[in-house]
């Protein structure tokens, strides 16, 4: 299992012990704590590349035709740099990497949409080479997808879990609405009657929400070792020097398979709020009947 | 009922009651959901055996049915998946409108004679993306609710893809797909037909040190959509087909709104630009939230969200459905939906009726005994109507032009 965290810079990066570093761009990306842009792209990919750790760059907002010639735009300049792989959820940077014989790693990057395993054999028979499940699903839909296709698979073991992006700016809207002033500044929602409060941001033409989970894998990283390809940490919400010492904790665990009773403590105190286990061991309801065979 | 080959007026079926309403008001094709696979797990649906007949009651008009197979599937709903889409294949189904992509392969090798039709769920909104699908099978794409006019133009132009757009009805606030509150929130699978809107609750709203939210909440809802004012426009760059949203919304609903669009769009196709004043004040009473064009020439603002609570109005204009007609005795029988007395200004319209407008003389009970007012839901009563009507004509409270 490689360990692929997502970081708020690159300070430090050689004492981090991650094998790949994830990327955004710039007006290209969602729930990307670092984004880059075309003047400090080569640099940036040299940085991660110096500190001995893989670049994977995402490119994984939703794509309309305005956003296409940018996109094009950093295809090429991916190609011509050290990226070992490209994180994607609309299908036309697929599209595009074909058409232009692209021959970059690509892996689909969906938060929610990957959930069985006929259709991450969908995308490996397109010849990708990893597929992100769903935060919503449970360990034992993890392992049975696991068991159904040789499909790389990642999945996210640390950190707050995606909730809703909309393509409308909706904190500059209720802003403008009250005539308050618009900073950029954190703000948070709060539902009123449950008090659960939720991080909320805008990222360039969208807004993006996050849960209140907090998912921490660390107590059972030994099922999920040799299941799993990628871990992903991510440190949204997390301070720099906190996430440094998670990063190192899980590697400790998953480099050299020791299992220490302590580490899981170190790692609740090092977590912004209470980490939990996501939908691992939570079935979501609603689904649908099963169809009877007559 | 005149079905255009051009243009489709697509319109959603709950049940086979709102199908035969949807069809009979000018729907050249209806969407709806089997009772498995679907994403309004909460509605009715149809059984197999409700899938045969509507396709037997679509296609004697020549209309079209598709069913809608948009869940994300997890591993355990995988099962019976194939024999459910040869079943449906057997049912003459016109099309399946799917958002997880492994069915592509699946449906071309156990069912090909279903076309595929890709939902709005994937929210696809550039032509790099829609070549892709197009190069999978899929015969139309149904854009993300997203989609500027720009972006549909360039979608028609660069593909070969039906293009199906949203012309009328609810929002999601977010991308679809990409929003699980739901699940977070109730522990309701969004994906599966399990929503329960949380984007329509009321939040508060803080910065570091301050609530903002003190006089007004924070809302993520959206107004409505329509793009009645745009089917010329619409119809000359190419889309396909207009969709109609919600097919959880009333029978009086559906016949209204289709109504309306039947109407507009046989204007549009006859070069006139001209929008009925009537049908839009018809339009506006029909809903119960506010429409705006949302996307489609310019980027959502605060116009276009609700803020004071949900401002959601109910509406009690429908009065009754039309029954039968007493040639006899020139009288129409009907069943109740909302209050009306003698002396209420009414209309009519239905199919084949525009409109017309009357006043209620009198109103008899099912013992034909005169009564001051029809006061329960459901009641068959009689009133005095010098013209014909038909079946499933609808009688409305008077709107003034």
């Amino acid at each position: 299992m490689k360990i692929v965290i997502l970081p708020k810079n690159l300070n430090d990066l050689d004492k981090i012990k991650a094998d790949i570093v994830i990327v955004g761009i710039d007006k290209l990306s969602w729930y990307i704590p670092f984004v880059i842009n075309k003047r400090n792209f080569k640099s940036t990919i040299n940085l991660i590349n110096k500190s001995n750790k893989q670049v994977f760059i995402a490119v994984n907002k939703l794509m309309t035709n305005g956003d296409l010639s940018l996109l094009k735009s950093y295809l090429k300049l991916i190609n011509n740099n050290s990226v070992v792989g490209i994180l994607f959820d609309d299908p036309a940077v697929y599209q595009l990497c074909s058409k232009t014989d692209l021959n970059i790693p690509l892996i689909h990057f969906s938060s929610h949409l990957i959930t069985n395993y006929r259709t991450a054999d969908f995308w490996l028979k397109k010849g990708l080479n990893g597929v992100l499940l769903s935060t919503e699903i449970t360990l034992d839909e993890i392992l049975s997808i696991r068991s159904q296709t040789s499909t790389p698979l990642l999945m996210q073991g640390y950190g707050y879990l995606p909730m809703f992006v909309s393509h409308r700016n909706l904190i500059t809207s209720y802003l403008k609405f009250l005539k308050l002033p618009i900073k950029k500044q954190e703000y948070i929602i709060e539902e009123p009657v449950s008090k659960r409060k939720f991080n909320i941001y805008e990222n360039n033409k969208d807004t993006i929400i996050l849960s209140d989970y907090f998912i921490n894998v660390y107590s059972i990283l030994p099922k999920l070792n040799n299941k799993i390809d990628y871990l992903l940490l991510s440190s949204l919400g997390v301070e720099s020097n906190k996430f440094k010492k998670v990063v190192n904790y899980f590697s400790k665990v998953i480099k050299n398979k020791e299992e220490l009773k302590t580490i899981n403590d170190k790692i609740i105190k090092l977590s912004p709020i209470k980490p939990n286990e996501g939908f691992l061991f939570t079935k979501t309801i609603y689904k649908v009947k099963k169809y009877e065979k007559k | 009922m005149k079905r255009n080959k051009q243009v489709e007026i697509l319109a959603p079926a709950g049940d086979l009651k709102k199908l035969k309403i949807a069809l009979q008001y000018g729907a050249d094709a209806v969407y709806l959901g089997g009772t498995e696979y679907s994403l309004r797990a909460n509605n009715i649906n149809f059984t197999i055996d409700e899938i045969k007949t509507a396709c037997l009651l679509a296609h004697k008009q020549k209309a079209k049915v598709y069913v809608v197979i948009n869940i994300i599937f997890h591993n355990e709903d995988l099962e019976n998946i194939e024999k459910y889409l040869q079943d449906l294949e057997k049912a003459k189904v016109d099309a399946v409108i799917i958002s997880d992509p492994f069915l592509i392969d699946l449906i071309k090798q156990k069912a090909s004679k279903l076309d595929i039709f890709l939902s709005t769920q994937q929210s696809t909104l550039n032509y790099e993306a829609a070549l892709f699908w197009e190069k999978q099978g899929v015969k139309r794409i149904i854009l993300g609710r997203e989609a500027s006019k720009k972006d549909i133009k360039q979608i028609i132009k660069k593909t070969s893809l039906e293009v199906e757009v949203f012309v009328h009805g609810a929002m999601c606030s977010a991308y679809s797909g990409r929003c699980v509150l739901s699940n977070y929130l109730t522990n309701r699978d969004s994906n599966r037909g399990g929503c329960s809107q949380i984007c329509r609750w009321n939040f508060l709203l803080h910065n570091q040190n301050n609530n903002l939210s003190k006089k007004v909440d924070f809302s993520l809802a959206p107004k409505d959509l329509s793009l009645i004012n745009y089917l010329p426009q619409l119809i000359k760059m190419g889309v396909k087909s207009f969709k109609i949203e919600g097919r959880m919304r009333s029978e009086y609903y559906l016949a209204t709104i289709v109504h309306v669009y039947r109407q507009a769009v046989e204007k549009a196709l006859n070069n006139n630009q001209k929008i009925d004043k009537f049908n839009l004040k018809v339009l506006e009473r029909c809903a119960n939230r506010e429409v705006k064009e949302q996307f489609y020439k310019t980027k959502p603002n605060k116009d276009t969200q609700y803020y004071l609570g949900r401002e959601e109005k109910s509406n009690q204009d429908f009065l009754g459905i039309v029954l039968d007609y007493d040639k006899k005795n020139k009288e129409v029988v009907l069943e109740q939906r909302n209050f009306f007395k003698v002396g209420d200004e009414v209309e009519f319209f239905g199919p084949s009726l525009k409109c017309y407008k009357t006043k209620i003389e009198y109103i008899k009970n099912e013992k034909h005994e005169k009564i001051d007012a029809a006061r329960h839901p459901q009641e068959i009563i009689r009133l005095p109507i010098p013209i014909l009507l038909e079946k499933n004509d609808m009688m409305r409270i008077r709107i003034e032009s």
